[in-house]
């Protein structure tokens, strides 16, 4: 059978669901799987692909999508219900992730989320002592940005930025800028969601927000990715980092000390959490799918996985450490009040957009030729793609 | 295994992806080679990146890290980094030490195979090898020996793509054949439009074609239909656009006159292809790849900018041949059914009437007067006085009644499921509200005139049992009225008794 997972910054989940097959091979050594590692966009095109011409481009069994894929492609007749399959209780999981599953009226399903990011800001313990106050000054943006500009201009290192850039490519999606877009009260859809709101001046301000930490220097662009294994905040050539997953230092001893704070702002609708999920295509070896899904949703290689890259797992049972351990007490508020992107059909439309719009911008900071207009442009021509898929889908 | 062998048995399976199983083996075969390489030279890492020359960026594609190769999104602008700056101008391989990790960045370039494409230029690539702390750095001769896999790879690498083009060619003439086909099939069939959007999607697989006709009449823009990538057919029917400038763009690009397909100026997602027949434009197909986000590539946008005149044609064709199946069916002047088809549906109507015991009458009608009104004033008033008249028994029949010009001012209308007195009913309206009609009539002592119009009823089962003897006392009924008074109506019933009356 073929797995197809999600690229990712740390290659350590590549490796801990390698060693989860090897071990579902001691058990079950005559099903092979083939694991094949795709970029989001990579991913998103042999879905259509397989449409095109599903002989030549045919479908992995499994796949691993973000959640707001779900409906889509059920939508586009390519997931199949599951619940079958796994025969895993939908209400294990937490209750904010039910709407990506796609979940139906009598408990079905199409997709099962595996792994959880709950995002924060994290700031290392000796940055935090020369800063002061810390609490204080990261809870609101505007204090954040006044503790990028003193830890920049206190760092004489080469190459210091005083936050670190977790997005793998260099730039920011919109994963980095929702949570300042929600900061100004901005969102990407009206309430009954049949209008794109990209072009508001909430959502403006928002992106520009994110974007002056560029434009002041204090977050790398485009630069070779350090981020992952011996981390160049682990070096003390950043301070800080915006992340959805745990610093190292929660379970390795030897990491710098990181210590999490909820995202500056963010206290008006939720705070920023997305899950990955696990869904079954339509073209899937029914027996082999099963036995490989139950072997991978047992609560101990949930365990191994969320720890093996530092993310969260998705069952309430597997991540009650969080409620029960002290030092954990940031994500227990954002668990507490969770705000996931919409799991409506465009979504991941939208989300392929507003990526290319804001690597264009990415580019042109780093070129030193940004300009607010443009980026007022590029949301009105979003919306009005956005809005017009949004009429005729 | 030796990596030349592994390489001509990726080589063969290679051959085999390009030839339709995986497109994934492609990337694959970069794969190999930056697997080969990472064994060979002890690194810790090795890259693939293509080099994106408008943008000044090395684009990573593939990874190879800790016995894993993957795709990856990590992107390098060169204009901040002076030794791939100087890897690019020098076309020479780079070496650097960046916090304690050695990098090599050696260039490559990749030939294009593609005939078609504009911009048939050479791509440049890079490999990136990585040694982390305390290892050594790359000397000169393996650098040499690292250029020297890349090109044994790369002329293993023309091979099958030359092989894999050749394929997409042969592959693209069946397109073109199987598309002719559906059309010349398409020229007189009802579902034609069905026929062609689904054959266009089969071959090409946009995300959605959507076909829009000019009404020229209407002075408007009509949906027709849509189809989606899963092949499912909609009806564009509720979507009508008048063609009025800055109203819709599709309006736009009618009233503009654009006769060349073109892409949307914002993206090169939507792809706007006018059916043009001798200079005129009858229709507007949109494909788009608007849910997916794939841009519409070259060929395609090549092959349907080939494949438009012919589009056309077959629209023009079909639209031409139910113009003429509705003009011998439907009298132009009052949009009536004709005799002809009167006389099929009568007999189907009859034969229902009778198998299902339903009563059913039959009026005949004309207008009185009506060769003076045209000697008098002319004809073009008589036509308007035919098309008023047709336009007040449209608006008071049901969707059951069957009307028909039968000829000069004659009118018959076939009322299924009604009795006498019904019928009798309807017609007193018609009556009532013809005599209300005006015409105006230019060069006249009399501003305007107005109509009347006579009518005999016959019903089935009372009057006849066959359809001509039906027609034949509705006649004479109409003939009795006309006989003593003009603006009336009379049941063949009631003439019957009268006849009876006047004999005894």
């Amino acid at each position: 059978m073929e797995f197809w997972i999600l690229s990712d910054i740390d290659s350590a989940k590549f490796l801990a669901i390698k060693k989860m097959v090897q071990k579902f091979n001691i058990e079950y050594p005559r099903i092979k799987v083939r694991l094949l590692i795709k970029t989001r966009q990579s991913m998103w095109e042999s879905m259509f692909l397989y449409l095109r011409n599903p002989k030549q481009y045919p479908l992995a069994d499994l796949l691993e999508i973000p959640h707001s894929w779900t409906k889509v492609l059920v939508n586009l007749e390519i997931l199949r219900e599951m619940k079958s399959i796994a025969d895993i209780d939908a209400e294990d999981f937490f209750d904010f992730l039910k709407d990506g599953m796609a979940l139906k009226p009598k408990g079905d399903y199409f997709s099962l989320p595996w792994w959880l990011e709950l995002y924060t800001l994290s700031v290392r313990e000796d940055m935090l002592r020369l800063i002061g106050n810390a609490a204080e000054k990261l809870a609101v943006w505007e204090g954040f940005v006044d503790v990028c500009r003193f830890l920049k201009s206190k760092n004489r290192k080469s190459n210091f930025y005083p936050l670190e850039n977790s997005n793998p490519s260099g730039a920011f999606s919109l994963y980095d800028v929702l949570p300042c877009i929600w900061n100004r009260g901005g969102r990407l859809f009206n309430d009954e969601f049949t209008k794109c709101e990209a072009s508001k001046v909430e959502v403006l301000r928002g992106i520009q927000d994110f974007i002056f930490l560029a434009r002041k220097g204090y977050l790398p662009l485009f630069k070779e990715n350090y981020y992952e294994e011996k981390g160049l905040l682990s070096e003390g050539r950043r301070a800080m980092i915006l992340s959805g997953r745990l610093p190292s230092c929660y379970r390795k001893t030897h990491a710098p000390k990181l210590v999490s704070f909820i995202y500056p702002n963010i206290n008006r609708d939720g705070h920023f959490a997305s899950s990955v999920n696990l869904a079954v295509t339509v073209r899937a070896r029914e027996n082999e799918t099963s036995r490989f899904l139950r072997f991978l949703f047992l609560q101990a290689n949930l365990k191994f996985l969320a720890e093996s890259f530092n993310v969260f797992p998705c069952m309430k049972k597997s991540a009650e450490y969080i409620y029960e351990q002290k030092r954990f007490s940031v994500y227990k508020t954002i668990l507490s009040k969770p705000r996931m992107t919409p799991d409506i059909e465009i979504f991941p439309t939208y989300e392929f957009l507003m990526n290319n719009l804001l690597k264009e911008m990415a580019i042109k900071v780093a070129a030193g030729a940004w300009d607010e207009d443009d980026l007022q442009r590029k949301l009105i021509i979003v919306q009005t793609e956005v809005d017009y898929i949004l009429s005729s889908y | 295994m030796s990596d030349v062998n592994l390489a001509m048995q990726r080589h063969k399976s290679l051959e085999k992806a390009f030839f339709g199983s995986d497109i994934s083996e492609k990337l694959d075969f970069f794969g190999l080679l930056i697997e080969i390489l990472a064994n060979q030279f002890s690194c810790d890492g090795v890259s693939f990146f293509e080099y994106n020359q408008q943008e000044r960026f090395l684009e990573m594609r593939l990874h190879y890290r800790r016995g894993i190769t993957f795709e990856d999104e990590e992107s390098l602008f060169v204009e901040h980094l002076p030794h791939l700056q100087k890897a690019l101008y020098e076309k020479e391989p780079q070496s650097v030490k960046i916090f304690g990790t050695y990098f090599l960045y050696v260039p490559f370039t990749v030939r294009s195979c593609r005939m078609e494409e504009e911009e048939n230029e050479d791509k440049t690539a890079f490999i990136r090898l990585e040694r982390q702390e305390k290892a050594k750095a790359f000397s000169k001769t393996e650098i040499k020996r690292i250029r020297e896999k890349i090109g044994d790879f790369l002329r293993n690498f023309y091979q099958t793509e030359f092989l894999s083009l050749n394929k997409k060619y042969v592959q693209n003439l069946y397109v073109i054949k199987n598309l002719s086909e559906i059309f010349a099939r398409s020229l007189r069939v009802r579902e034609s439009f069905n026929h062609i959007l689904k054959g266009l999607q089969r071959h090409f697989g946009f995300d959605r074609i959507r076909l829009y006709l000019v009404e020229e009449k209407l002075n408007k823009l009509q949906g027709v239909l849509s189809v989606d990538i899963l092949g499912k057919v909609k009806s564009l029917e509720f979507e009508q656009i008048p063609l009025e400038k800055n109203s819709h763009r599709l309006a736009d690009i009618i009233l503009e006159r654009r006769l060349q397909p073109f892409f949307d100026k914002h993206t090169q997602k939507v792809l706007y292809v006018p059916l043009v027949v001798q200079s005129e434009i009858i229709g507007l197909m949109i494909v788009d790849n608007m849910l997916s986000q794939q841009d519409i590539e070259e060929t395609e946008f090549a092959m349907l900018k080939a494949f438009a005149g012919q589009i056309a044609l077959v629209v023009d064709n079909v639209q031409l041949f139910e113009k003429i199946e509705e003009l011998s069916l439907y009298d132009e002047l009052t949009n009536l059914p004709l005799r002809r088809y009167f006389h099929e549906r009568f007999q189907e109507e009859m034969y229902r009437a009778d198998r299902f015991s339903q009563p059913m009458a039959v009026v005949w009608g004309d207008i009185d007067y009506f060769k003076q009104i045209n000697d008098n004033y002319g004809h073009q008033v008589g036509d308007r006085a035919l098309k008023e008249v047709s336009r007040v028994i449209m608006a008071n029949l049901r969707k059951i009644d069957f009307p028909c010009r039968y000829g000069g001012d004659e009118v018959l209308i076939m009322l299924p499921q009604a009795s006498g007195n019904d019928a009798l009913k309807f017609v007193e309206r018609l009556i009532e509200e013809i005599k209300e009609i005006r015409i105006e009539v230019p060069f006249s002592r009399y501003k305007y005139i107005t109509l009347s119009m006579s009518f005999g009823i016959a019903t089935f089962p009372q009057d006849a049992t066959t359809a001509e003897d039906l027609l034949q006392k509705a006649d004479d009924a109409l003939y009795w009225v006309k006989s003593r008074n003009r603006g009336q109506v009379t049941l063949y019933s009631d003439i019957k008794t009268q006849k009876e009356r006047g004999q005894s």
